[in-house]
């Protein structure tokens, strides 16, 4: 889940408190911008940036449920569910309320000219800051201080808890994107030939991942490699990285399936997980009052939902022409070099003409059957 | 009839042998493969493996020119690669002329080693080099043409759908006006000595000479180097457009090769990508006959 951090020391410095809606964030940035908090007499700062464009983990569009939309699993393509109907905020007018606030951000320099042409191993660096150690980002998505930050930079950092829209007189229901089950279960990870010639072999062999030992050791490293010890029955502990130089997240993804194997974590296995581990949670506490807003009607975790063949064909091709259409006009509308006023009817009518109803048609006949109507 | 085959490769078996592995290669790399091009016309299903799947006639083809990507990805093609042949085609012709004028023979290899070189960068490194160094803000490159004033100083060359075409042609010519310009150059130094002789006789300056040796000299190369193009007219090479697609450019970068991977690899949509991709390579066809007919008309030389 994208976590939104920002820089407290710089917040202490300049005598402001963390924001908590969209136009105290304005203010924030423009302070960062200009107030140079780093303190290194050049205006160096990065007051917001992000990674991905239209609808990735850490991009702007996390922000869209300041206005009330609740995503789930980071909403591939935008997809989302409301009172039991599927939308796509794409073409959602809180959506566009969303991007004009985006764009005249941008308009300020307040927003990273770099992050559309940034990739992720960029995106990562920047936040480390500079070579002498000074934090050069104000505003950040991430998954979690020390891997985003480093270990030396990542005490300057807080979580920012969700922000609320108010530029336009109206009450929102602030929700933040719900993502535990895409976190913890995992659908298609593991597929065997039909021409095995031992089909019960393989199966002994892909149940030992999913053993309770099996289970810990895909997700955070190997007993017998030094990563993870047993500490008791059903307990065990992730040691630190053996690279002190390396945080406890970058290990992990190096040396281990992490989140990506097959694998079942039990409710009753305790694991004594690395600082990073940790923090994630003790970070995530700001968000918990928002996550618990979530109720069956607003959920929609695609990746349980079961198409046939037929429609998964149909909705590639359909689904390829709308991206193209959301994707360009999202980094048209944020550089500014399109009017989000001006152009968002015709926008809308193109994005329909693609197939986005057909497509929503065909999402809520699988939504339904999920939810058991 | 017999008796003449038979002598024929009696005299030449051995350059038969020397072309022998290279007809293999051919045959198996670029022959073999082309019964593939029947799944543009099936229903793939992987199942049943390439040759399974029921027979769908022209399904996929319409389903792309019915498609709302259909026209944009075809401009976006024709016109970088009608640009990129319009600038890149005519570069290497000059930069030859240029360099055959040079007298000292070390300075003349020096150069053109030098204006070479860039022709081995991979196109990833070269991407990389370009978001680098003509980066917003801290981009050399871009800081540079930003203070001659030749870009506004508020644009992003690299984030910007008006700038990528000029970004995208003239590195490609960067690139590779050095090492196309090597074939010009070995067609300039057969020119005969005493063609030169007699136009100093003649007094014509330098110009002069230039129009009527030279490229009179170097027109079967270029026919022949431009038929060659034209084969490849749509074949927009894939790597380098789709390493700087980014969210502002879509609409100018899509072309038939990123958007066959959009949906044919990355969704497998291994029919329709085929159907695509089939549909490109016969246009590229048609374009080479044409141009190979042009040429045979105006000068009398061509391919085929």
């Amino acid at each position: 889940m994208c976590e939104v951090s920002v820089n407290k020391t710089w917040l202490d410095k300049l005598g402001l408190e963390a924001p908590k809606t969209f136009s105290e964030l304005e203010k924030v940035l423009l302070a960062f911008k200009n107030d140079d908090p780093n303190g290194n007499g050049l205006a160096d700062e990065v007051p917001m940036d992000f990674n991905g464009w239209f609808g990735s983990a850490y991009s702007l569009s996390n922000l869209v449920g300041g206005l009330g939309i609740q995503l789930t699993n980071w909403a591939n393509d935008g997809y989302f569910a409301e009172d039991g109907q599927v939308k796509n905020f794409a073409v959602d007018e809180r959506y566009k309320k969303l991007m004009k606030y985006l764009a005249q951000l941008y308009s300020e320099g307040l927003i990273n000219e770099n992050a559309i042409t940034n990739d992720y191993s960029m995106f990562q660096s920047l936040s480390r800051g500079n070579e002498n150690g000074e934090a050069l980002v104000g505003v950040v998505y991430g998954w979690e201080e020390t891997d985003k930050f480093g270990n030396n930079l990542a005490s300057q950092y807080v979580a920012l808890e969700p922000l609320t829209y108010d530029l336009d007189g109206e009450n929102y229901d602030v929700r933040w994107t719900y993502d535990y089950s895409g976190l913890n279960m995992s659908t298609n990870r593991v597929a065997m030939s039909a021409k095995c010639k031992n089909k019960e072999a393989a199966m002994r062999f892909l149940d030992q991942f999913y053993t309770q030992a099996g289970s810990v050791q895909v997700l955070f490293g190997g007993i017998s490699d030094g990563n993870v010890s047993e500490t008791g029955d059903n307990a065990y502990k992730v040691n630190d990285p053996q690279d002190p130089a390396v945080d406890p997240g970058t290990w992990k993804w190096t040396y281990a399936f992490a989140d990506n194997g097959p694998m079942y974590i039990r409710r009753a296995t305790t694991i004594e997980m690395t600082p990073d581990m940790d923090n994630a949670l003790r970070e995530r506490q700001a968000y918990e009052s928002t996550l618990a807003k979530v109720s069956e009607s607003d959920y929609y975790p695609q990746m349980f939902m079961k198409y046939t063949e037929d429609q998964q064909n149909e909705m590639a091709v359909l689904q390829a022409n709308v991206n193209n259409i959301t994707e360009n006009q999202w980094g048209l509308w944020l550089v500014g070099d399109e009017d989000v006023d001006a152009t968002w009817d015709a926008y809308v009518e193109s994005v329909n003409a693609a197939g986005l109803p057909r497509l929503l048609e065909i999402r809520q006949g699988a939504f339904d059957t999920y939810r058991g109507k | 009839m017999a008796k003449r085959v038979a002598k024929y490769f009696e005299h030449t078996w051995q350059l038969w042998v020397m072309l022998l592995p290279a007809m293999i290669y051919i045959f198996i790399f670029c022959y073999v493969p082309m019964y593939g091009v029947q799944l543009a016309f099936k229903e793939y299903n992987f199942s049943k493996g390439f040759l399974g799947g029921d027979f769908v006639g022209f399904k996929y083809f319409k389903q792309y020119f019915e498609s709302n990507m259909f026209w944009p990805t075809l401009r976006n093609t024709f016109v970088i690669a009608v640009t990129g042949i319009i600038v890149g085609f005519p570069a290497p012709i000059i930069l030859a002329l240029v360099i055959n004028q040079l007298r000292n023979e070390k300075w003349k290899k020096f150069v053109q080693t030098i204006v070479y070189i860039p022709y081995f960068i991979s196109v990833v490194v070269l991407v990389s080099m370009i978001n680098i160094l003509f980066a917003s803000g801290s981009g050399v490159v871009s800081n540079f043409f930003k203070a001659l004033h030749l870009v506004g100083p508020s644009v992003n060359i690299v984030g910007s759908a008006g700038t990528f075409l000029p970004l995208y042609v003239l590195t490609g010519v960067w690139q590779s006006m050095g090492w196309n310009s090597i074939i010009f150059i070995a067609a300039l130094s057969s020119v005969d000595t005493q063609l030169y002789d007699a136009c100093k006789v003649d007094g014509a300056n330098r110009w002069q000479t230039m129009l009527n040796i030279d490229i009179p000299a170097l027109i079967p190369t270029i026919m022949i180097l431009l038929i060659l193009n034209m084969g490849g007219i749509l074949n927009v090479g894939f790597d380098k457009i789709f390493l700087m697609q980014n969210s502002t450019n879509l609409g100018v970068s899509q072309v038939i090769s990123t958007y066959v991977y959009d949906v044919g690899v990355k969704s497998s949509q291994f029919s329709f990508g085929t159907a695509v991709g089939l549909f490109n390579t016969v246009v590229n066809f048609i374009c080479l006959v044409i141009t190979n007919w042009v040429s045979r008309r105006t000068t009398g030389s061509g391919l085929m």
